[in-house]
């Protein structure tokens, strides 16, 4: 009897432990492969390696593998987005999200190679997503970033948010709260660098992510069929972009600061009341009587 | 009466202004709601379907309704894997990041929805279009100007009381027609020039800003002025004390008027400026300066040294953009004059409301925008003591109200032409500052 209670009280503990383990439960499903360039595969947390095409979905724990011509996308369940080039190497190593609340943890290991992350809604919080490298780890708040990680060298792209944190191997710290910075890094001996160097990012680096990480003619990320030129331009879309007329369109730009007494009230607040008639300025023929000696 | 009513009508509009203001801020939210959800089921959607492009460009248009900029490019980003180096679709891609501000990406996408092959012309020339500004936005030093030249009828140019007779320190005394309200036409010109140099510090600058107002009138050329003034400094990102969307600048002012051909004031002074935007569509603006004044004196403004002083301004601005086409603007201000004699100091403080509607009235999408801009206002100023000339008891306290519209009609890229139209109503109990005023203006205005 004192056996069937205790067996009774692991599995009441084990299936009410299973309510509070929701969000990890959650992470079987974090999100899909929404487009895929043979060839990649993955191997599972069980240790079996399958193709990965698209639709699949994404598994915590899953390590992802691109070959010479690979290319994936991961749409996560919060919207965010990863996309990893050729010859890269990711893991997803927790995955948590709280639909309800907007909030949740999204950290990766990458091995190699060139990624792009576009943050969803659990990019907005802080310390909410990291991407685990051999030259160190980034936090990536509210935004967009390209990495590109070479063994001892890593080069780290802000394109849009509010920081891009990287934290060294030796508590090293540097950030980006600019964005069109990049962040270089090139490890020597033991957990130093030789080069942790923050600056505009280059035409050229831009480029080499954008390259990097477009398909090639002939591949179709593994959709039925792909968009024309046609299909883009009578789509929902244009209307509140492309078709915008340009003057309408304001980028979002660093507002200037250093400002001058506005144009359209410059007369008022610059030449009023001073500029009133005023018997002490004005000539003595303000009355014809004058009241002041 | 007519005071009265003319108060309660100014409140009653300040009224409108105000609760019109908080309407549509209520109203905003519920509309975007609908959309977010319809959004949240277009992504499950996705989910499932990643590859349909029916729902993919869907949820693309809808993020970009809502102002998520980001999941619309993920979203295209998978439809040109889908079909790489698909040129419309690099054009969009090119547009959303120059929307965000990412001008290197941009730039990307533009120059290779160019270099594809049979890439249709109107891509080729919107993306060129777009270059050139990309280019601009990108360069180190970017400059830009505002020039409005004009002709302007005033029912009260020398700000002067309607009456002839007025009492003072109890006495009626009798206005020499100089003294008493009067109506003129006259020449206006307002400039502006800003300039900024990228120190390549993110987002650190350093910043040049002017601004300058002429008038000549035909008849009371006594008020004839020119009045500029520049300020300069460096401008920080406040993103290093991890204070995000958040900037600071910290400027000297110079500034000089002439009046009636002579010269009139010359002010030297420190100002800082800190602009913040929590969110995409508000902005916040706090401001305080402190400007040392010298005037002069000349044969018709004798005791104009009087006025020599210090003045300290802080100026407080909430913008709230509620569409892209529609912005609106609550701010408050206080200032205080030290001057040499004490019924010139003063403590003023004030609000204003201004809103901006940019409208397509011909329904041409390719057209630029007019852009209606009404605005509306109140000032109180006490002042310290007496001044023995009016009153030997009694301090001088002005209440001041002003509405006021201008339209912008562009013309061209660079040339629109615009009307202004204001009323003024100050109330004092210093009865030569008791007046009203109507002005209208028609000119054109050059931006480049």
């Amino acid at each position: 009897m004192k056996i069937f209670s205790s067996v009774f009280l692991v599995f009441a503990t084990v299936w009410v432990m299973s309510f509070f383990a929701m969000p990890a439960m959650a992470s079987s499903n974090i999100g899909v492969t929404a487009a895929v360039n043979k060839q990649a595969k993955s191997t599972l947390p069980s240790g079996r390696v399958r193709q990965v095409v698209l639709g699949n979905k994404v598994i915590f724990k899953e390590r992802i593998d691109t070959s010479g011509t690979g290319l994936v996308q991961i749409l996560f369940v919060d919207g965010s987005t990863l996309t990893v080039g050729a010859k890269a190497s990711l893991v997803i190593d927790e995955y948590v999200y709280d639909p309800a609340k907007g909030r949740g943890k999204l950290a990766v290991s990458f091995g190699k190679g060139v990624m792009r992350f576009i943050g969803g809604k659990i990019s907005k919080n802080k310390d909410s997503v990291t991407v685990r490298t051999t030259v160190g780890t980034v936090g990536i708040r509210g935004g967009m970033a390209n990495i590109f990680i070479d063994g001892r060298k890593g080069v780290f792209s802000f394109l849009y948010g509010h920081e891009l944190i990287f934290i060294g191997l030796g508590g090293q710290r540097k950030r980006i709260y600019q964005p069109g910075y990049t962040l270089l890094v090139e490890r020597a001996g033991g957990n130093g660098y030789s080069r942790l160097l923050v600056r505009r990012t280059k035409r050229g680096e831009t480029e080499f992510f954008q390259r990097k990480l477009a398909g090639k003619r002939g591949q179709r990320g593994g959709a039925r069929r792909g968009p024309t030129n046609a299909f883009v331009a009578n789509g929902p879309l244009p209307p509140y972009n492309s078709q915008i007329p340009l003057p309408r369109i304001k980028p979002k730009t660093n507002p200037s600061t250093v400002k001058a007494t506005p144009m359209p009230v410059i007369e008022n607040d610059l030449l009023d009341p001073s500029n009133s008639i005023d018997p002490h300025t004005y000539d003595n023929y303000f009355f014809y009587n004058n009241p002041y000696p | 009466m007519t005071r009265q009513f003319k108060k309660t009508k100014m409140i009653a509009l300040a009224s409108m202004l105000v609760f019109g203001f908080g309407s549509v801020v209520k109203a905003a939210p519920s509309k975007s709601a609908n959309l977010q959800a319809e959004r949240q089921q277009l992504f499950n959607k996705m989910m499932q379907q990643p590859d349909n492009l029916e729902i993919g460009f869907s949820y693309a248009a809808l993020s970009v309704r809502v102002g998520d900029l980001e999941g619309a490019v993920s979203t295209l980003e998978r439809m040109l894997i889908f079909s790489p180096g698909l040129p419309r679709l690099q054009l969009e891609l090119g547009i959303l990041y120059y929307r965000l501000g990412n001008f290197d990406t941009a730039r990307s996408y533009f120059n290779d929805a160019m270099s594809g092959t049979g890439t249709p012309s109107e891509i080729i020339s919107k993306a060129q279009e777009y270059l050139v500004l990309v280019e601009k936005k990108l360069k180190r030093f970017v400059w830009s100007t505002n020039r409005f030249v004009g002709l302007r009828w005033q029912s009260n140019a020398n700000s002067a009381p309607g009456k002839s007779t007025i009492l003072s320190q109890g006495n009626p005394y009798t206005l020499t027609g100089k003294s008493v309200k009067k109506s003129d036409f006259s020449f206006v010109t307002n400039g502006n020039a800003h300039m900024e140099y990228d120190l390549h510090n993110q987002g650190d600058k350093i910043e040049l800003d002017y601004v300058d107002f002429g008038t000549l009138h035909f008849n009371q050329t006594r008020y004839d002025a020119l009045v500029s003034e520049l300020t300069i400094g460096p401008s920080f990102n406040l993103g290093r004390f991890e204070i995000d969307k958040a900037f600071a600048g910290v400027y000297g002012i110079v500034n000089g008027a002439l009046l009636d051909g002579k010269t009139y004031f010359g002010t030297l002074g420190v100002g800082t400026r800190l602009v913040a935007r929590p969110q995409d569509d508000l902005e916040l603006v706090v401001k305080a300066e402190y400007r040392q004044q010298w005037f002069n004196n000349t044969a018709r403004r004798r005791n104009a040294t009087d006025r020599n002083g210090d003045e300290f301004r802080g100026v407080g601005d909430v913008k709230y953009m509620f569409s892209p086409s529609f912005a609106g603007l609550i701010g408050g201000r206080v200032s205080r004059a030290d001057r040499k004699v004490s019924y010139y100091d003063y403590w003023e403080y004030g609000g204003r409301v201004r809103f901006d509607w940019a409208l397509s009235p011909f329904e041409m999408t390719s057209q630029l925008p007019w852009v209606l801009t009404a605005s509306a206002g109140y000032l109180h100023r006490d002042y310290d003591t007496p001044d023995p000339v009016v009153s030997l008891t009694k301090t001088q306290n002005d209440n001041e109200y002003w509405a006021g519209g201008i339209l912008k009609v562009p013309l061209s890229k660079s040339w629109a032409f615009m009307p202004k139209v204001e009323y003024r109503q100050v109330n004092s109990n210093n009865p030569v500052r008791d007046y009203n005023a109507f002005t209208a203006t028609i000119g054109v205005q050059f931006s480049r």
